[in-house]
């Protein structure tokens, strides 16, 4: 061996072969048939899933190196970098390509691994068939990436000598892009971890209470940075793409949204089965089909099977060999769900009108937003296949299909926060759920008479409406409201962490839902052509085009327009959107001029055109409310990492109160 | 161009200009992606809310407008997809999804009551 001796190519390619081989290793201790369980066996294949986490850690570490020092040997960094770049996106563009986001994907497929590895939750053989199934992702995504995807390939030498990269696609080369991929890819692959659980507890016929305890932390990390992951996706179209629309039900950002809703749902029956023993195999389908949707989110994406902006890292051949590894792994999720499923033994037994009820609900709720936006997704491709007809299916059909379902949840959710577990009691939760349902209502409907808006913006008022009451209610009754006692807020303190973490997230998605409505219902527009020293109106602003300029980046020239925005006569702010071009990618991008105003945006966007000469074409809306959005999904984020990383003493002191609450 | 767009919003009323804007927010803008004609600025879009308000002037309903720009684009431009033909399974598939798995969730919860009295 001469491992000095190695060019970063071959020390790279040397990691990787090692990880995967190491993968391959953990699979094989982990799921053979001859070896015993044994505390040996798991520590052996726990040590060798370990190991092949430094292992990629360090090849990674290579490849930051690489872009951060521009190496041309590589032709990754050749193909995907530039000298000029900035440092930030010289490391963000390691992962903005296909051979370095796999990287990445293998880089937490092991971190995971690892985690599962040395973490104290499941019973011996649930961990080790947990690791062996883990491991064996590793390896067979490891293969792939040293067969077909290695980033450390050599900069061919027959090509002739490079003198830089050839950068970057521009518009990656924004800080909400740099992040917004990997914090998705933290979510998808925190699913594998969820996966690999539930092929072990199907595998050992145990999928309980320990299971569910087992999976938690691994949902909730993966749910909240897929919820962090989307809202980054979401506020990147925003602000990049200058339109002024943040969702647009594109094919990728539904391969996003699809994981997100089954986790979602999951997350809510894991809760019900660790406490009740049943909705098992309702949970480990849901589990299968949570990993096997974020594995289509992650590769559909390059397969070119659709087309959007969201997509990067596109390769068609490599991109549909990825998804038929993924569909094998899913298929081996439900081939094995099939053979061992009817082992499950469950026992309902709560009330219909009972928490546990108002879940079994919820999850028929999400599973049915799911098919839809699947459908949706897919119905296009299977039209246009099929029948040869090309048909869209935009925001129209799923604000049509999802707003009565929205409502439908939030009613949901309010009822199921109110009643108790196990039992409807005494029916104590009538009056304040009457009430709140009533008042939701009734404010939504007098909010759309008075500005005079459509049957969604009732539909979308009413179920933010809802759930804000609901989290509401529920922090109230935390504190002892509706008891003899009354309110107290030091009662406030024994409120467990997990519980906090569940308020702040249906909080997080009662804001979510009021951003969303308000700033689409409420939101003022302006379209002109104007030149220099002309101006239009926008409701009470006026907003005046002064000038125009040309300004040199780093590693790209813009034009920027001057724009004062005047408010009976007086100057509010002054706005400079610009139009880049980029001369490294030959390519160009619109920045719009955002002005915060409170909880609201002045958004601003111009535009050249044909035959405008001097003129552009100017865009103006106004976003009330649109910060709302961004907070709540922050709290829905927040509150899924507070409660999945609840310490155990305090997950312990719950479990006694709820024994001494049992007796009533 | 310019002066033909000018003219042609100048001819419509308030009224029809805002039903104009509401179709036009209905209509993919074909080369762009993401957006309808009416976020777009791509020329076709310019074209295309043209067209929308030139058939609106000479008097067509909603309907027929929506029809012209797909008998001249395809199908491809409706963003809200229509309910003829093999895709009425789009609109009505979740509803019986939604029917199966609340009879699904009536006879669990049916079972859970039971076990629980």
């Amino acid at each position: 061996m001469h491992l000095l001796a190695m060019g970063i190519s071959e020390l790279g390619t040397f990691l990787l072969a090692v990880a995967a081989a190491l993968g391959a290793a953990a699979a094989g201790l982990g799921l053979s048939p001859f070896a015993r369980t044994s505390p040996r066996i798991v520590a052996l294949s726990g040590a060798a899933m370990t190991a092949a986490f430094v292992t990629v850690a360090s090849a990674f570490l290579f490849l930051l190196i690489a872009y951060a020092e521009t190496d041309l040997s590589l032709l990754n960094v050749y193909l995907n970098s530039h000298s000029l770049k900035p440092l930030a996106y010289k490391l963000a563009g390691s992962w903005g390509n296909h051979e370095g986001s796999l990287l990445l994907w293998l880089l937490m497929l092991a971190g995971f691994g690892a985690a599962i590895s040395l973490s104290p939750f499941g019973d011996l053989p649930t961990k080790r068939y947990a690791i062996g199934v883990q491991a064996m992702l590793l390896a067979a995504f490891g293969l792939f990436t040293v067969l077909t995807s290695n980033p450390f390939a050599p900069y061919p030498e027959a090509w002739p000598t490079p003198s830089d990269g050839r950068g970057l696609n521009p518009l990656l080369q924004d800080p909400g892009l740099a992040i917004h991929p990997p914090t998705l890819y933290l979510g998808y692959v925190g699913l594998s971890a969820v996966y690999s659980f539930t092929m072990a507890g199907l595998l050992t016929g145990r999928i309980g209470s320990a299971w569910a305890k087992a999976v938690r932390p691994y949902l909730l990390f993966a749910w909240s940075a897929l919820t962090l992951g989307i809202g980054l996706g979401a506020y990147w179209a925003y602000y990049e793409l200058g339109w002024g629309g943040f969702w647009f039900w594109d094919p990728v950002e539904n391969a996003s949204l699809m994981p997100w809703l089954a986790a979602t749902a999951l997350l809510h029956c894991v809760m019900v089965l660790e406490r009740r023993d049943t909705l098992k195999l309702w949970g480990a389908a849901l589990a299968i089909l949570a990993f096997g949707a974020s594995l289509l989110g992650a590769f559909l994406v390059r397969s070119g099977i659709v087309t959007s902006v969201h997509a990067f890292a596109n390769d068609p051949e490599r991109g549909v060999f990825l998804l038929l590894l993924s569909l094998l792994f899913i298929g081996a999720g439900f081939v094995l769900f099939a053979l061992r499923g009817s082992k499950l033994q469950q026992t309902a037994r709560f009330s219909p009108v009972s928490r546990e009820g108002a879940i079994v609900v919820n999850n028929l709720l999400f599973a049915v937003v799911l098919f839809t936006v699947f459908l949706g997704t897919f119905w296009p491709i299977v039209m246009e296949t099929q029948t040869g007809s090309r048909i869209s299916v935009g925001p129209p059909y799923y604000n049509a299909m999802l707003a009565p379902l929205a409502l439908l949840m939030a009613g949901t959710l309010l009822f199921g926060l109110l009643v108790p577990w196990k039992t409807g009691g005494s029916g104590q939760y009538r009056r304040p759920l009457l009430v709140a349902a009533g008042l939701s209502i009734a404010g939504a409907l007098a909010l759309t008479l008075a500005t005079g808006r459509s049957a969604l913006a009732l539909a979308g008022f009413a179920a933010a409406f809802l759930v804000l009451a609901a989290s509401l209610l529920d922090l109230l009754r935390k504190g002892g409201f509706g008891t003899a006692e009354g309110f107290k807020a030091s009662r406030l303190q024994g409120v467990t962490a997990r519980s906090w973490g569940a308020l702040v997230s249906h909080l997080g998605l009662g804001l979510v839902l009021l951003g969303i409505t308000a700033s689409t219902v409420f939101q003022g527009e302006v379209r002109a052509v104007l030149t220099p020293g002309e101006s239009t109106r926008l409701g009470a602003l006026e907003i005046d085009y002064i000038s125009r300029k040309q300004i040199a980046g780093p590693n790209y020239i813009a034009e920027q327009d001057l724009f004062r925005v005047m408010k009976n006569g007086r100057l509010l702010t002054e706005l400079t959107p610009s139009r880049r071009y980029y001369p490294a990618a030959n390519q160009a991008t619109t920045e719009v001029a955002i002005e915060r105003r409170g909880l609201s945006n002045l958004y601003l966007a111009s535009a050249a055109g044909q035959g405008l000469g001097e003129a552009r074409i100017v865009r103006a809306h106004s976003h009330p409310l649109i910060h709302v959005l961004w907070g709540g999904v922050l709290l829905l984020a927040g509150g899924g990492l507070t409660a999945g990383f609840a310490k155990r003493r305090e997950r312990q002191r719950a479990a006694a109160g709820k024994l001494q609450e049992r007796p009533a | 161009m310019i002066a033909a767009v000018l003219l042609f919003l100048a001819a419509l009323t308030p009224e029809q200009a805002a039903r104009a804007e509401r179709i036009a927010k209905d209509i993919r803008c074909v080369v762009c992606q993401n957006q309808s004609v009416a976020d777009s600025e791509a020329e076709l879009a310019k074209v295309m809310r043209r067209i929308i308000e030139e058939r609106i002037a000479a008097g067509d309903n909603d309907a027929e407008v929506r029809g012209y720009l797909v008998a001249r684009y395809g199908e491809t431009v409706l963003l809200r997809p229509t309910a003829e033909g093999a895709n009425i399974v789009l609109w009505a598939a979740p509803a019986m999804v939604l029917v199966l798995g609340a009879l699904w969730a009536f006879s669990l919860l049916r079972g859970g009551a039971k076990a629980a009295s």
